[in-house]
């Protein structure tokens, strides 16, 4: 075999390599797999305690809580629903994630009330 | 990076010896290699002919066809949006014990409006008022009318909310294929080409649709209920004065003091499914002495489309009726304001069109908050104690009730 002819045969084989790559790469961008959950806030009004559980069917911001506040004990409402979009459960056992402190959130929401 | 570099260097390599084939076709002598030169001789060929039919406008019409194919794979997907949310809606309405559900989705699916003469501009706002709201009240009881008595306010409003999207697919999936029908028919590359172009927003706004189908049918709140939330936590902040009242339809209106100034809030009516008629609430609200007389300021609160790069639920204010309605709503404001002197003042908070339409994110109940600390930071710069302030909760008040409840 001549040297040329390997040439050739080697850009064929570079072009296929290139196209397979470029394939995949479209591919595992396609198959980014997130997870989504919705979330509901309950607070207290009284005392700004806020606690947060998964979102049920028909929990709406302004509707009574499923829970009475453990500081006070009054009934608490329903201050947010949101959603939270977390990578697959497959992802999150390879990587662990870094939450963020609760006491930021409720940190926020005070000063409001204090001004 | 590193297979581009190589290739290039193989190229560069073989194009430095280019002159090898013909080195053989001329010298016979040498042995072993009359296939590889055949291939060479093949393709130069094969490319020759493509050149020449590239002349005569095959290239183009090979192009359309790349175009045409890549274009039908994506109207497929759209389509899929289609049946899907159109299934959201019929499973919806087969659990609420509407028999004649296919009969229902089919008549809202194919509906439309008719925009008002333009050219003309005299009292278009009103045309288009009336045309508008002809629309809606047409939809809510086709709704209302299928439905069993016992189904709630909030279930119904959703479920128009979900039927005017399956509405929306529909037109924009229709719109598109007629656009690359015409195209192919008229064998025209150019629309074909405009077609390939766009297609890749519609496919974004198709897939947020859907998913906002998804999160109507669960009574989930969406980026677009940023405004009422704020109005409502900004309610729970402040104390008051009287009980909730609707001023106009799916609107409510309620009166509290906050940092020692009358503030009247505005909101949809939740939590069902509408933006309201904030603008007609202000009109009338206008008319009663009390609140006409001591009026400082109007403050609009709503989610606003962020640019590309911008992080969501930012917040930002400025002047003027953060409102995004074809006008009605949001002039009736304008012309008050301008009527009575009063400054209007706005605060944005800021989101992709897919955040607005689909659940409402972490970012944008923390850019509430912000949105609430700029509105009091407002109230306290901008009036003075006693003064009384108008405060609205501009967007849809999905899964967002009001306080105190009425
Ligand atoms: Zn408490």
């Amino acid at each position: 075999m001549d040297s040329w002819l390997i040439t050739y045969l080697a850009l064929v084989l570079v072009s296929l390599v290139t196209v397979i790559i470029l394939a995949l790469d479209i591919r595992s961008m396609r198959k980014k797999q997130r997870v989504k959950r919705y979330i509901t806030v309950e607070k207290c009004y009284k005392c700004n305690y806020t606690r947060t559980r998964i979102f049920e069917e028909g929990d709406y911001v302004g509707a009574k809580g499923k829970f009475t506040c453990p500081q006070c004990g009054e009934q608490m409402t329903i201050d947010a629903v949101y959603v939270k979009v977390e990578d697959s459960v497959k992802k999150l056992l390879l990587i662990r994630r870094v939450r963020e402190p609760a006491s930021r959130r409720e940190g926020k929401e005070q000063q409001i009330h204090e001004k | 990076m590193v297979t581009l570099s190589s290739m290039l260097d193989i190229v560069l390599y073989s194009v430095a010896y280019a002159a090898w084939p013909f080195d053989f076709l001329n010298s016979s002598s040498r042995e072993g290699s009359s296939f590889a030169v055949w291939i060479i001789a093949i393709s130069i060929l094969v490319s020759t002919i493509i050149s020449i039919l590239a002349f005569l406008g095959i290239a183009q019409s090979m192009q359309l066809r790349v175009w045409k194919n890549q274009v039908e794979s994506r109207l497929r997907i759209i389509e899929s949006y289609l049946h899907e949310t159109e299934s959201i809606a019929t499973n919806k309405l087969k659990k609420l014990g509407v028999e004649r559900h296919e009969e229902l989705v089919k008549r809202i699916k194919d509906f439309f409006l008719i925009s008002p003469v333009s050219i003309e501009p005299i009292d278009i706002i009103k045309r288009l008022e009336q045309i508008l709201r002809t629309g809606e009240k047409h939809i809510e009881k086709l709704v209302s009318e299928a439905l069993p008595s016992n189904v709630g306010e909030p279930v119904r409003k959703n479920l128009t909310t979900i039927l005017a999207i399956v509405n929306g697919l529909n037109t924009l999936y229709k719109y598109l294929r007629h656009l690359l029908l015409l195209g192919v028919k008229t064998r025209n590359a150019m629309l074909v080409a405009q077609v390939w172009m766009l297609i890749p927003f519609y496919l974004r706004i198709a897939k947020a649709y859907r998913d906002a189908a998804e999160t109507i049918a669960k009574g989930l709140p969406i980026g677009d209920s940023a405004g009422p939330l704020a109005a409502y936590k900004l309610s729970r902040i402040a104390k008051p004065l009287s009980r909730i009242e609707e001023i106009a339809e799916d609107t409510v209106y309620g009166v509290y003091e906050l940092e020692r100034r009358r503030v009247v809030i505005i909101k949809a009516k939740g939590p069902g499914s509408t933006v309201g008629r904030p603008g007609e609430a202000v009109e009338k609200l206008i008319k009663r002495e009390d609140i006409a007389r001591g009026l400082s300021a109007i403050i609009t609160v709503d989610a606003a489309l962020k640019f590309e790069g911008e992080e969501t639920g930012i917040t930002a204010e400025g002047v003027g009726v953060a409102m995004g309605d074809p006008g009605p709503e949001k002039i009736r404001i304008e012309r008050i304001a301008a009527r009575l002197r009063v400054p209007l003042y706005a605060v944005a908070i800021k989101m992709g069109l897919e955040e607005a339409i689909t659940a409402m994110s972490e970012n944008v109940v923390k850019g509430v908050e912000d949105a609430i600390n700029r509105v009091l930071n407002l109230i306290k710069e901008r009036t003075m104690p006693g003064d009384t302030v108008i405060v609205i909760g501009v967007g849809n008040t999905i899964g967002i009730s009001q306080y105190p409840t009425a």
